[in-house]
């Protein structure tokens, strides 16, 4: 019941920020071209990386690919769906949440779907594009659990970084600065997944499978799709490891929450 | 004279902003750190794999991306956004009424930001270097001449692309898709991440006539010593006109956002 209420108001404020963007087109036009430009120039990055040299440690170019492509996705996804995100720190320091902790619907769901990230449509179909080029040039055994596991992955893996970047961006409850840079900072760190994380030092893949657990969302999943090592199963975990996050984003904003006191007016 | 003064407390002004609130500049800087290191171990292993890639060793690499990290956090920030932000809340027309050139100001401004960042982030550079173990600078005292000016129009050019983007907003209503285009082209342009020299001719020959490539391949590439001097004189020339070039396309901006200005409020 109050999973199907969410959905239901989850769907119509997607629709009246869809109208919103639409009113202003020069901007709808700008960000749904900058999504897909940046993507390309990440991927034109990797071209002539690899047009230099061979295969960085066993992973060809387009295996790595495939790992950019399901990221640029996901990231699409969540800027579509939940860019209001990145309008915490603003909605804490002008105390604008004080209306939305008014309404009798979860300030979390407010907060999430406050905004709506146009590029996130350019990510998701370069991101989708992208993975069916990779597909056709890498070799991956589609075997039923392989097929059964993209649509979990996509999910988890959203879910992964709407509440890494939605618990990071709550640290304004605590950083009472206007110019918060420390979310873009954990977002920033998702970079380390795009790579293998057996190119980095132990403690930077300790920080990227442990506490900001982004391999999940990048290198652990290739690793199981391309069979590269046994232990690649673990992949599965993947949406305990999204509920785990969740859980722990759900906690920092009830907890900041508590912090909070309103500017007042 | 008299003039001149006005945009020097401008410059003195923006030390002081910088430097009370250092936390958040420090927490900005760190995170441009952040992707760095992410780059860092990416070529690593590419060079394990292959010690020469187009005339590079490994150690040159480290020098290049060292320098790249210093001139990409140069301007960041507030100033990345302080143009946009005018826009958007509409201060712009506070600026207008100031008895100051709204562009000369802000190159001000970013001065002022320079040197304080300039200060953490060369310190952070240092930490850096020391961390890669990096024991490679220039020996010879000319080519420090060379790259403190290399350095300098780096500053200049970042600083009226930057602006210039920042005009943009007067036809949008945001400033962070401008501002994550900008910084996607100049990342890729001006060589931060792959260094220009490994490009495929036709796209080598397309950022060598782009203005971006001064902002972090051209003081790099002196810093490695990779760049001969009679090359080096050309390329400055080519880097003043562009300069040069920039500071009239941004006045054209101007002009022709000030025909369509609308200030809410009033």
């Amino acid at each position: 019941m109050r999973l199907g209420r969410t959905l239901f108001l989850f769907s119509r404020f997607l629709a009246q920020n869809i109208k919103i963007k639409l009113e202003y087109k020069a901007d709808f036009i700008i960000m749904l071209f900058t999504g897909s430009a940046l993507q390309l120039l990440g991927l034109l990055f990797l071209g002539v990386l690899f047009s230099k040299i061979p295969p960085i440690q066993g992973w060809t170019m387009w295996e790595i690919v495939l790992i950019l492509a399901s990221i640029f996705f996901t990231e699409g996804v969540v800027s579509f769906a939940f860019e209001g995100m990145w309008r915490t720190v603003r909605l804490i320091n002008m105390g604008d949440l004080d209306r939305f902790l008014l309404r009798p619907v979860s300030p979390i769901l407010q907060i999430l779907v406050y905004d709506l990230g146009i590029h996130g449509i350019g990510n998701m179909v370069t991101g989708a594009v992208l993975f069916v080029l990779a597909l056709s040039r890498t070799q991956i055994v589609w075997t039923a659990d392989r097929i059964l596991y993209i649509p979990v992955l996509i999910v988890s893996a959203a879910a992964i970084r709407t509440a890494i970047s939605f618990a990071a961006n709550c640290s304004a409850f605590w950083l009472t600065s206007f110019y918060n840079a420390f979310p873009l900072m954990v977002h920033q760190m998702a970079d380390f997944a795009k790579y293998p994380s057996t190119l980095f030092t132990e403690p930077i893949r300790f920080l990227v499978t442990v506490v900001l657990p982004y391999a999940f969302i990048g290198y652990v999943p290739a690793v199981y799709l391309f069979n590269k090592e046994p232990w690649g199963v673990v992949a599965w975990l993947v949406p305990a490891v999204a509920l785990w996050c969740v859980v722990v984003a759900r906690s920092v904003f009830y907890r900041g929450l508590r912090r909070y006191d309103s500017p007042g007016n | 004279m008299n003039s001149l003064k006005k945009y020097v407390r401008h410059v003195l002004c923006a030390i002081q902003e910088t430097t009370a609130y250092r936390a958040s500049y420090f927490i900005n800087i760190v995170s441009q750190f952040v992707s760095y290191i992410a780059i860092f171990f990416l070529w690593k292993a590419v060079f394990m794999a292959q010690p020469d890639i187009g005339g590079m060793a490994w150690k040159d690499m480290q020098g290049y991306l060292l320098i790249s990290l210093f001139a990409s956090a140069l301007i960041s920030g507030s100033s990345e956004f302080r143009v946009s932000r005018a826009i958007w809340t509409g201060n712009i027309a506070v600026e207008l009424v100031r008895p100051v050139d709204y562009q000369k100001a802000n190159f001000a401004i970013t001065v002022g930001n320079g040197i304080a960042e300039g200060v953490l982030v060369a310190a952070i550079g240092l930490v850096f270097a020391v961390l890669i173990g990096f024991t490679a600078p220039p020996e010879n005292p000319v080519t420090w001449l060379y790259f403190l000016l290399a350095l300098a129009f780096s500053f200049i050019t970042k600083f009226l692309i930057v602006y210039i983007f920042g005009l943009f907003t007067f036809w949008t209503t945001g400033g962070m898709g401008i501002s994550w285009f900008r910084r996607g082209i100049t990342d890729f342009f001006s060589g931060a991440i792959i260094p220009l020299s490994f490009f495929p001719a036709w796209l080598k020959t397309v950022s060598d006539i782009l203005p971006f490539r001064g902002i972090v391949s051209v003081p790099a590439t002196i810093f490695i010593g990779q760049m001969p001097e009679s090359q080096i004189l050309v390329t400055f020339a080519v880097e003043i006109a562009w300069i040069a070039g920039l500071w009239y396309i941004a006045r054209l901006i101007w002009h022709f956002a000030m025909r369509k200005v609308t200030i809410h409020g009033g």
